[in-house]
């Protein structure tokens, strides 16, 4: 009874002793990490707790745990329980075996230690027998401490293994170690990261180069072989009027965002391979596609880039069909279908923003979806409706995913090809009616196809080098019911809104107002004076000068307004 | 004559880049195969406690559908085999003495030796350890299932 009693109070120690810790390391705060090599001359205060940098990281949580549970027969620094060790103990305990506390004699609420002491945990040679951080933390969870056994929890298992990779230099700090992610992280081998992604890029680059040279000679085969074409030519008209194709006058945006399109679809099938959509899984995921998968960086990278210059391209695109009056009849109709696209493109940036279920995408799941409470009447339903429940969770996330791979990417592909068909319908995009007995000037489709790909080579040089030089953004998994941190930020592409909310209040701001602009913009062609026939295919035609004030005022205002957002 | 030899300079150039462009493209492929090569999933656990020896079931006989194994005690020590059909892997059933396949009806004998096929190979004998604190710990190698 009397042993009990005595681990239950040692068990509270324990408990109280953490909880001090804790309050310890969020006093200590901002100090940095410690060089750990200046702990190892024995003296009072060395086998302190160790400071760490808010937030802790797996393995500064590691660090505290470790302190409390395992240094006294492991080390300060995992060396073990060697004589250098021993000699920081008072004398009668420096043998543990010998001590009467952890040899045969050992009393019921003891332990016995193997004579030869506690292995080292670092060092050349150590934890021989675990071949990956997966082993480890196994073995930490079901064998250690050696008493009471399995009294660790999970996540505590975790951050130890996590502390002793780095007590070994083999620490993967961006990566938060769990039963997922582990098998990957070699403890016994060199851990390889594919941050040598460069065969990769390479081989991307060698491919854009080649149908780089592939495409110039194509166009210099003269005509008879430009006539017949391949396929890929046959998806374009015979001939178009040299005005229509003129980059000076399309800037190639709506061409660019059919490519960025096409680069998401491609990079987000591959993600798909290894995303697993619940919230104990999805941050995880990632991290593992991020630092583990072969050429899994380079792939979420291309992927997140490509939606951010596919929203700037769609922009310019929505700028210059404004600018030069190109929504004139009959092209009204297409205006509403390319807005309808750009509305949902931005709610595909943002599910696949709150896809990442990390710590970033707080502002999101929690601004976001609640200024749809906002909406009067159906504010509730479509709230429950979008997140799948009454708060966020596992629901809110499959929900998000199936929007993002399924119902927002089916629209989009339906509405962009029937935009494309629209464009081809309404004869091609907007150029002056020919000249009365004056022959119009036509370009071979060999000719737009070339103009094309070097469009799209060069974007692909833009994407490749961003991907390269600029990770997509990652964070500690999500905590659920965490709190919103001060710093939290809308996605940059919804900054205007997190703006204009700080105006007052949030239904007018967040949601009627951007609602209204769109509905404006989209009431262009329909309310107001459009440009002249004759006036099409130049920039600033006199004929909608009112719509281009009002479309250009909305863009600079949503532009301003991000930039502010960006800056706060 | 001339004219066979010669290889314009266009056509060269013209086939150089479909030559790197179908480069590109195997190389493309077996980056694909490599990034398809990553296996997340943890390995499964290579030992499973069973739990103090002196709790051993009376019978002499421990049925684990977790692992899945069974665990016999004789007078010599402890003998374990997988339950694990070496055919396509459904975990076989006791029947009496021996063990029935219950997918395709294979079946085995109390030591795993194969009494009918389709299986052709026995189920694997499993390690037994008896630890010094009077543990039994079972080995699999992490390779039951």
């Amino acid at each position: 009874m009397r042993s009990r009693y005595q681990s239950l109070f040692i068990a509270i120690a324990v408990l109280i002793l953490l909880g001090g810790l804790f309050l310890f390391a969020r006093t200590v705060g901002a100090s940095p990490h410690p060089d750990p090599n200046s702990l190892s001359t024995p003296s009072a205060d060395r086998p302190g707790p160790v400071p760490t940098v808010y937030p802790p990281s797996q393995a500064d949580n590691g660090a505290q745990v470790y302190w409390g549970m395992c240094q006294d027969c492991h080390g300060d620094r995992g060396q073990g329980l060697d004589a250098e060790w021993r000699s920081t103990f008072a004398p009668e305990t420096q043998d543990c075996w010998k001590s009467g506390c952890h040899g045969d004699d050992a009393p019921d609420n003891s332990f016995i230690l193997p004579e030869a002491g506690a292995p080292a945990l670092a060092g050349p040679g150590a934890l021989p027998q675990f071949s990956t951080a997966f082993e480890l933390g196994t073995y930490i969870h079901e064998s250690m401490p050696f008493f009471p056994t399995g009294s660790l929890s999970e996540d505590q298992a975790w951050e130890l293994t996590a502390q002793i990779l780095s007590f070994n230099d083999k620490g993967v700090p961006e990566l938060s170690l769990s039963g997922t992610n582990s098998a990957a992280v070699p403890v016994n081998q060199e851990i390889k990261l594919p941050g040598t992604e460069l065969p990769g890029i390479l081989i991307l680059s060698l491919f854009l180069i080649s149908a780089a040279g592939y495409i110039s000679q194509l166009s210099k085969q003269g005509a008879a072989a430009a006539r017949r074409g391949n396929f890929y030519h046959h998806l374009h008209p015979a001939t178009i009027p040299e005005t229509q194709s003129k980059f000076s006058f399309t800037l190639g945006a709506g061409g660019l965002s059919i490519f960025f399109s096409l680069v998401l679809l491609i990079t987000g099938a591959l993600e798909m391979y290894y995303y697993l959509p619940s919230p104990a899984g999805a941050a995880e995921s990632i991290q593992t596609l991020t630092h583990l998968v072969p050429y899994g960086n380079l792939i979420r990278n291309l992927h997140y880039w490509s939606a951010q210059l596919l929203v700037i391209s769609m922009m310019v695109h929505l700028a210059r069909v404004i600018l030069t009056g190109a929504y004139a009849p009959p092209r009204k109709f297409n205006f509403i279908l390319g807005l309808i696209l750009l509305v949902l493109i931005l709610l595909l940036d943002f599910t696949g923003y709150v896809l990442r279920w990390d710590e970033g995408i707080r502002w999101a799941l929690i601004v976001g979806t609640n200024l749809l409470k906002t909406i009067p009447g159906v504010g509730e339903g479509l709230y429950n409706f979008v997140i799948g429940g009454s708060e966020p969770g596992a629901p809110t996330l499959i929900r998000f995913y199936a929007w993002h791979i399924f119902g927002l990417t089916l629209a989009v592909a339906g509405i962009t090809a029937w935009h494309i068909f629209k464009v081809r319908r309404d004869g091609g995009i907007s150029a002056p009616p020919p000249a009365r007995g004056k022959k119009t000037k036509r370009v071979p489709r060999a000719e737009l196809v070339s103009k094309e790909v070097i469009a799209m080579i060069i974007a692909g040089v833009v994407l490749l080098l961003l991907s390269v030089f600029i990770p997509a953004p990652i964070d500690r998994p999500l905590v659920e019911n965490g709190a919103l941190a001060g710093d939290s930020q809308a996605p940059w592409f919804f900054l205007w809104i997190q703006e204009t909310l700080q105006y007052g209040d949030p239904f007018l701001w967040g949601v009627a107002l951007p609602l209204a602009a769109v509905i404006l913009l989209g009431l262009l062609p329909y309310i107001l004076p459009n440009a002249k026939k004759e006036e099409l295919g130049r920039w600033l035609p006199s004929g909608n000068r009112l719509g281009q004030i009002i479309g250009v005022t909305i863009i600079a205002i949503i532009f301003l307004l991000t930039l502010l957002g960006g800056l706060r | 004559m001339t004219e066979e030899l010669t290889f314009p300079r266009r056509a060269f150039l013209r086939l150089s880049a479909k030559i790197s462009l179908g480069l590109a493209g195997i190389l493309g492929m077996g980056g694909l195969v490599r990034y398809f090569s990553h296996i997340p999933a943890g390995n499964s656990p290579s030992s499973y406690d069973l739990g103090p020896a002196a709790d051993f079931p009376a019978s002499g006989e421990l049925i684990r559908l977790d692992i899945p194994a069974i665990i016999y005690k004789t007078k010599d020590g402890y003998l374990a085999y997988s339950l694990v059909c070496t055919h396509l892997g459904c975990t076989v059933e006791k029947d009496g003495e021996n063990f029935n396949c219950p997918c395709h009806g294979s079946r085995f004998d109390h030591n795993g030796s194969v009494l009918k096929g389709p299986a052709t190979k026995r189920l694997p004998a499993l390690k037994v350890v008896l630890t010094d604190q009077g543990k039994l710990i079972l080995e699999t190698g992490g390779k039951v299932k």
